[in-house]
């Protein structure tokens, strides 16, 4: 009996509920339809973003290769102060050439102008060995050291980049320059007794250890 | 007609608007007519309409057709529930009125004579928990395990429910000189 009268209710309710009816059916449309239609999204502000987001990382890339440069070439630096200790205590000609050598066959020192790096600002000199220098006449060495200073400049030629901007450093060729100096009133010879004895008819060559 | 509506469904899924509002138009009164049932609130029906109909087209990727009328019932489930669910928004349902269902009797009806407007509008009269539970068993035909579930009450409950709203339905339709029942 019950299933029959559930049945007979549905069916009437149900046919009422199939007749027209005023309501604000359209209205509810528009809102169901703002709902269930996709958002055209404004992409604008996404590519700004992204065009600000790759200048920064390309400006933050530039930087760091800047950087990068500027950390070569004070390594470089570095490389050529470990020589300068040796070639300032050689004492002779020959060891000084050589050094320039092994400078301006060093990778990192191509660039570089081997004259200009034998005492870079990291070298200390008053912590160099102690060296006994002798008193000479300059004008009569003067000779001896033009030749001297003949050879290495040749060297110099070959490559030379100008070291500029280096924070930190003083400049490098008042620094060469002392120590050429340096290097060249030390340890000369006394002369030998019977020339002392003539000076006043004796030219006097002074000559490195 | 199934293959229309198999048609119906496979444009709505490719989301034309046009086929969209061919679908909500086909439906729409009914849909509106059924939250009333349950909500008896216009404002409220209308939500519920919208609601649903949002739900629908969102998971309509999601039905798969199975046979005739299979659609239809999907999308009363989804406003039926939506309904309900406007139901909790405005009080919870906290229906512990129960009777002893076992010795509850119906009398065979006679609802020919009965106009179905007049019958809606003694539904829309009753009590909102009668209601709800009368709609989803006599119209809907949801069992009193589904109502339970679905309302969160015992099933002695939903039968006592129904009883009472069937009672109320028998003795205003005999005020109004209508016989209900033998």
């Amino acid at each position: 009996m019950e299933p029959d009268f559930n049945n007979l209710l549905a069916k009437k309710i149900r046919s009422v509920e199939q007749q027209r009816i005023s309501w604000n059916k359209s209205e509810v449309w528009l809102k169901i339809n703002d709902q269930i239609t996709p958002v055209k999204k404004t992409y604008t502000l996404y590519y700004y973003a992204a065009a600000v987001l790759f200048l920064l990382l390309f400006n933050a890339y530039q930087l760091e290769n800047e950087q990068t440069v500027l950390l070569n070439k004070f390594s470089s630096y570095e490389t050529s102060t470990t020589q300068v200790p040796e070639i300032l205590t050689a004492g002779n000609e020959a060891d000084l050439v050589s050094s320039k050598k092994i400078i301006s066959s060093t990778p990192s020192m191509h660039h570089v102008k081997p004259e200009n790096n034998l005492a870079l600002s990291s070298v200390d000199l008053q912590h160099l060995p102690h060296q006994e220098y002798l008193e000479v006449n300059q004008e009569e060495v003067t000779p001896a050291r033009q030749t001297e200073l003949t050879t290495s400049t040749e060297v110099a030629k070959e490559k030379i980049i100008p070291i500029v901007g280096v924070i930190g450093l003083s400049d490098p060729r008042e620094i060469v320059s002392q120590a050429k100096r340096k290097k060249l009133f030390r340890k000369l010879e006394t002369p030998e007794k019977e020339y002392v004895d003539r000076l006043n008819n004796t030219i006097i060559i002074a000559r490195s250890k | 007609m199934p293959v229309d509506e198999i048609e119906l469904i496979r444009k709505c899924k490719k989301g034309d608007p046009k086929v969209q509002k061919q679908l909500f138009d086909c439906y729409a009164d009914r849909f509106f007519r059924l939250a009333v049932r349950y909500l008896k609130d216009v404002a409220e029906a209308e939500d519920a309409v919208m609601l649903a109909f949002i739900k629908i087209f969102g998971n309509l990727k999601k039905f798969t057709y199975r046979d005739k009328g299979s659609f239809e019932s999907w999308m009363y489930k989804i406003l039926v529930n939506e309904a309900l669910m406007a139901l909790r928004r405005r009080h919870n349902f906290f229906l512990t009125e129960t009777l002893d269902a076992e010795k509850l009797e119906h009398d065979s009806v006679v609802l020919l004579d009965i106009d179905a407007g007049y019958l809606y509008e003694l539904i829309l009269d009753l009590p909102e928990g009668y209601r709800t539970v009368f709609n989803l068993f006599t119209i809907e035909g949801y069992d009193h395990g589904e109502i339970a579930e679905l309302l969160g009450i015992n099933e002695s409950t939903s039968r006592s429910q129904l009883f009472k709203a069937k009672q109320i339905l028998k003795r205003k339709i005999n005020q109004e000189g209508f016989h209900y029942g033998t």
